[in-house]
């Protein structure tokens, strides 16, 4: 399989390949060898390049997924919640996490939290807690704290309860 | 996106004829059919090239299928003229309401809606076999079988003739009609919102699907006789 | 008779006492109201006289579809019933019930617009309508059964492709809170007990004719799939609930729950929903996973598949076995949408928690013995009131000792399902003060009982007015909710604003999308309500609209409008104006969105003319768009306007009235309907009637 097609396959399955990973060149010489493959795209996370087919990825999910690929799962998480609360906006329901790009554990999800809680980095991240037990987390930056938490307990609970 | 039909036809009508020389042979020997005057043909088609593939699991009742079938066909909603049917199905499943509330298929039993599509039978066709003036033909390309609706007379013997009863008649028409399938692009299947419906290459499926109707037994030579004088 | 396109043309006539069946030409009486409630209002307004009450006599059915309905227009397939609806307290007004299912396509198939049902039958009768022959026939055998078994029996009588709506047992013993059901699990509230006032057990149909559509073959199947293209999922959410590579977005609280890993588990074998491209109109019926979305991730080894109404993509109504509920004496085999499941609310709590397998066996239970009992939930006030009226001693206090002990309230403190038989067979046959009373529907229920006024200012009990709950108020949709909850004499039915609002797109683009409709100010942040301006009057009379054309032309009211589409190509708008397409395709009549709005208009100016005379009051504006205390007094330590809560405020709520009622010309002191507002949609005869009795303003 050539690299623009092992792109759009990683794509369809929502997976970001790294460049670094199928390229030993420079970037440049990479957009110049693909320059006929008009759906390959690519964005940063820090500085490191990843490419995506915007045939099956949108844009968006690209960065969440870079983000996640990177490595930095605390990053990852803080980043992509900051993101919704500026966004939609809205808290972010940390089931979220389990799915894709992320496919985080529990336990990955739990230790995540200890570390961006206990980081000044992320002080604005905050959680709320849903009637039915389930947790989000929100940005300050973006919502206050009565909004997340009506928010959340809408979502987890009062579209299923009072659809 | 939809395959490009595999024939399964022999190859032209004549090696069709020259291999099937030998039933019509037999044919001729049990019905006394040699002896009748201007005798055609039993009716031989070839195989159709494609064929309805139903997923009963994946059907939701929603029965666009059939309004797709005579608004694209017909330029009306009429699912009592559709080529596909699944509204006779819909309550109690095929077998009606036989068994009771529940312990059948439909929306009234396990919620299993069967479609009911056009075989494309082999040879030999029931309705083509019993239909008086040959009005039912092997279409264009795709082999479907098609009411020509220039020869049918409207006297509705194939209706009673498909054992899997999926004539329909057109009233406004005065004609049968069936499926065929749309020239090869099926207008159900595109319309099918849960891929419960594909076209693919025809098989033999007159011996997987229980029957509906008990058939009106006919050879040729009776239909023509008894038929004309009407119709 | 005259050929038309959409319309049948026939409206059929039936007069229950004389036992007399007639045939009316649609186009040429109702053309201008559509169908549905259209028709319904104009023959409430020219024939029953005002005051009337919901069983007497007098009283008329109209079970009405439209030009769309039995077209593959999607989601065509509704029914509108209208009537004065048995709910509405103190004082009985029009109102209306709608179902799905396959009932109404098959009267258009029959060739029958609409049916008028008017006066009372002396003995048990239902109507048989096979093509054009129409004929009433004796229900003796019938009567006194559930829905299940007269459906059964009328399609041995007339063939098992017959389409049945029927009443079952609290129809027939004039249960204010009764149904009709066709298809097994559509149901149209309210109006169960005006069939069964009426003798009337139920309405069997079996058609072979045709819908005539005026566009050409080829238009008509561009339409359809531009149309399908902008749909998104159930209630028109327009992103994934989880992210998904082909989505920008997504959004948590989202209908469209299709994905990978997620299953119609019962399916014989499992069939997979997975991912759902927008793009990809062959799996849209996949995207949409509603089991799991109402009752919990339990539901999913017991969904069978989806379904729903005749021609609708989306298929909303899950269809679970549920082996394990046979115990409980109803079947294994359930469907229903929504609030249908609410049945398990009645209790506190179960064993294995809210959304445990205890809690899934009840809603099961419960949807079966109402949809064949035939008893309305009221948007899950019957619920409520059960609960609050149990917590506060009330059943204790109004029921005589020996009906209270022999109830086993023990069974309901333990959260068994099976208890549900008790309280759905006491309100079918009103057995008993706790039948009796609870069959009267939430506002009488709440007299007769004295409801104190407390139950009224707290938010929990879900009250709205006149017997009815909220139904996507303040909480979702700030003053247009507000407004929107104040125009009905039943709860409103209206999701078109709560449809837009919650189709998972950020903030920014559905702004963008409503500025071209409403304005930019009709939409706040989520829980973030700021005062009153006047888009979001344009944006709750658009929402109000488009409900009253949906349910006349008929479409369905959880898909339209097609404000947004899940299309980043096009900026994420739908077509506003897909109902005029569809409609203009269908009938010939060429009308573009302001057009038919207006059409829309003059149904609900009709709406609003009959609840002024039958209320006999011109004040619309302090006795009928009234808001429950608890919107602007709850939480008490909360100003209004405070993200994170749905407060309102008195004043700005007067200020969203005057902005109401300036859009439709009508009276700003009161909110009637004036001659000019009325002239202008061609209703100079309601305007003259309402003069002549002194309730035309000015």
């Amino acid at each position: 399989m050539d690299i623009p097609d092992l792109i759009r396959q990683a794509s369809r399955e929502g997976q970001v390949v790294r460049l670094d990973e199928v390229w030993n060149r420079t970037e440049e010489e990479f957009h110049a060898q693909i320059s006929g493959h008009k759906d390959i795209d690519r964005v940063r996370q820090g500085e490191v390049c990843y490419l995506y087919s915007t045939d099956f990825m949108a844009r968006r999910y690209a960065e969440t997924a870079a983000r996640i690929s990177s490595g930095d799962i605390p990053l990852a998480i803080a980043e992509t919640v900051r993101s919704e609360s500026a966004t939609y906006p809205r808290p972010t329901p940390v089931e979220t996490f389990k799915g894709k790009p992320f496919h985080l554990s529990d336990e990955q999800i739990a230790s995540a939290m200890e570390i961006i809680f206990g980081d000044p980095r992320s002080a604005d991240i905050g959680s709320v807690r849903a009637s039915d037990g389930s947790v989000f987390l929100y940005s300050t930056d973006h919502l206050n704290a009565a909004q997340a938490q009506s928010m959340a307990e809408r979502i987890a609970v009062g579209l299923h309860e009072s659809p | 996106m939809t395959k490009p039909i595999e024939i399964h036809a022999c190859g032209t009508r004549r090696d069709f004829l020259k291999y099937s020389l030998g039933t019509t042979a037999a044919l001729s020997a049990i019905a006394g059919w040699a002896g009748v005057q201007d005798a055609s043909p039993p009716v031989i088609l070839e195989n159709a090239g494609g064929l309805l593939i139903t997923d009963t699991t994946r059907c939701v009742g929603c029965r666009r299928c059939e309004l797709a079938c005579t608004e694209c066909n017909d330029g009306r909603s009429q699912p009592a003229l559709s080529r596909i049917k699944v509204g006779r199905n819909y309550n109690f499943g095929p077998r009606g309401q036989r068994a009771g509330m529940h312990r059948s298929m439909g929306e009234f039993g396990n919620f299993r809606i069967v479609q009911d599509t056009c075989l494309q039978c082999p040879h030999p066709v029931p309705c083509a076999t019993a239909c008086p003036h040959d009005a039912i033909i092997a279409d264009g390309m795709t082999k479907a079988r098609v009411v020509d609706s220039d020869k049918c007379t409207g006297c509705r013997i194939c209706l009673r003739a498909c054992p899997w009863e999926m004539i329909v008649f057109d009233r406004e028409a005065s004609k049968a009609s069936k499926c065929f399938l749309c020239n090869g692009k099926p207008q159900c299947v595109d319309a099918c919102p849960a891929q419960a419906l594909r076209f693919l290459a025809w098989r033999d499926l007159t011996r997987a699907v229980p029957v509906r109707q008990a058939t009106v037994p006919l050879t040729k030579d009776g239909v023509s006789a008894t038929c004309r004088p009407c119709h | 008779m005259a050929e038309y396109y959409g319309w049948t043309g026939k409206t059929l006539r039936v007069d229950l006492g004389a036992g007399s069946i007639a045939t009316e030409d649609t186009v040429a009486r109702y053309r201008d109201y559509l169908g549905g409630t259209g028709i319904g209002y104009k023959v409430l307004w020219d024939e029953v006289p005002a005051k009337t009450k919901s069983f007497d006599e007098a009283n008329k059915l109209i079970v009405a579809a439209g030009p769309l309905t039995g077209t593959s227009a999607p989601c065509g397939g509704r029914t509108s019933v209208t009537a004065i609806f048995p709910t509405v307290s103190p004082r009985e007004l029009v109102a209306t019930g709608h179902m799905g299912g396959e009932w109404g396509a098959e009267l258009k198939y029959a060739g029958w617009d609409a049916i008028i049902i008017e006066g009372r039958a002396n003995k048990p009768v239902y109507l048989a309508i096979i093509d054009d022959q129409v004929e009433l026939r004796d229900a003796a055998h019938l009567w006194g059964n559930g829905i299940l078994r007269a459906t059964s029996a009328i399609c041995q009588e007339m063939g098992p492709e017959t389409q049945v709506a029927a009443i079952g047992q609290a129809g027939e013993n004039l249960v204010r809170l009764a149904t009709i059901v066709n298809s097994y699990s559509h149901s149209a509230g309210g109006v169960g007990g005006v069939f069964g006032s009426k003798g009337l057990k139920a309405i069997a149909v079996r058609g072979s004719g045709a819908v005539r559509i005026a566009a050409d073959k080829k238009a008509w199947r561009d339409l359809i799939r531009y149309v399908l293209s902008l749909f998104g999922a159930n209630n028109q959410h327009v992103v994934p609930s989880t992210p998904q590579p082909w989505a920008e977005f997504s959004s948590p609280g989202s209908r469209w729950t299709a994905r990978k890993g997620l299953y119609w588990g019962a399916a014989d074998p499992p069939v997979e929903t997975g991912e759902c491209r927008a793009d990809d109109l062959n799996r849209m019926a996949y995207r949409t996973a509603k089991a799991t979305y109402d009752l919990g991730p339990n539901a999913e080894p017991f969904t069978v598949r989806m379904g729903g109404c005749h021609s609708c993509p989306i298929r909303c109504h899950a269809h679970l076995d549920v082996p394990s509920v046979e115990k409980h004496g109803v079947s294994r085999y359930s469907a229903s949408t929504c609030v249908g499941w609410g049945a398990r609310n009645f209790f506190r709590s179960f064993p294995d928690g809210r959304r445990g397998m205890t809690s899934v066996e009840a809603a099961v239970v419960g949807r079966n013995l109402a949809d064949d009992f035939g008893i309305w939930t009221n948007y899950g006030q019957l619920q409520r009131d059960f609960r609050y009226a149990y917590d506060n001693g009330l059943i204790q206090a109004n029921l005589p000792a020996a009906e209270y002990k022999s109830i086993p309230w023990e069974r309901y403190e333990a959260g068994d399902p099976g208890f549900l038989q008790e309280i759905y067979r006491r309100i079918a046959f009103k057995e008993g003060e706790f039948g009796q009373a609870f069959a009267e529907g939430s506002g009488r229920l709440a007299e007769r009982w004295k409801f104190p006024d407390g139950y009224y200012k707290d938010r929990s009990s879900g009250w709205w007015k006149m017997g009815h709950p909220q139904h996507h108020a303040a909480d979702e949709a700030g003053q247009s909710g507000v407004l929107i909850n104040m125009m009905y004499n039943r709860d409103c039915q209206c999701h078109s604003h709560s449809n837009f609002i919650r189709n998972g797109l950020p903030l920014r683009i559905q702004k963008e999308i409503g500025a071209k409709l409403w304005g930019a100010g009709a939409l706040d942040e989520g829980d973030n309500f700021t005062r009153m301006n006047p888009d979001k009057a344009r944006f709750a009379l658009w929402a109000l609209l488009r409900k009253e054309l949906h349910d006349s032309l008929t479409l369905c009211n959880w898909m339209y409008p097609l404000a947004a589409s899940p299309h980043r190509s096009r900026s994420y708008e739908g077509d506003n104006g897909a109902e005029a397409l569809l409609y203009t395709a269908v009938t010939g009549d060429k009308k573009d969105a302001a057009q038919l709005d207006l059409v829309a208009e003059r149904i609900f100016a009709l709406h609003r003319a009959l609840t002024v005379r039958d209320m006999g009051t011109m004040d619309m504006r302090s006795r009928h768009d009234t808001v429950p205390d608890w919107v602007f007094d709850h939480p008490a330590d909360v100003q209004p306007f405070t993200p994170g809560h749905s407060k309102m405020d008195r004043q700005d709520i007067e200020v969203a009235r005057d902005m109401f009622y300036e859009l439709l010309g009508w009276d700003k002191k009161t909110g009637a309907p004036t001659r000019a507002a009325l002239e202008r949609l061609g209703l100079e005869d309601v305007a003259s009637g309402l003069a002549r009795i002194g309730l035309l303003p000015g």
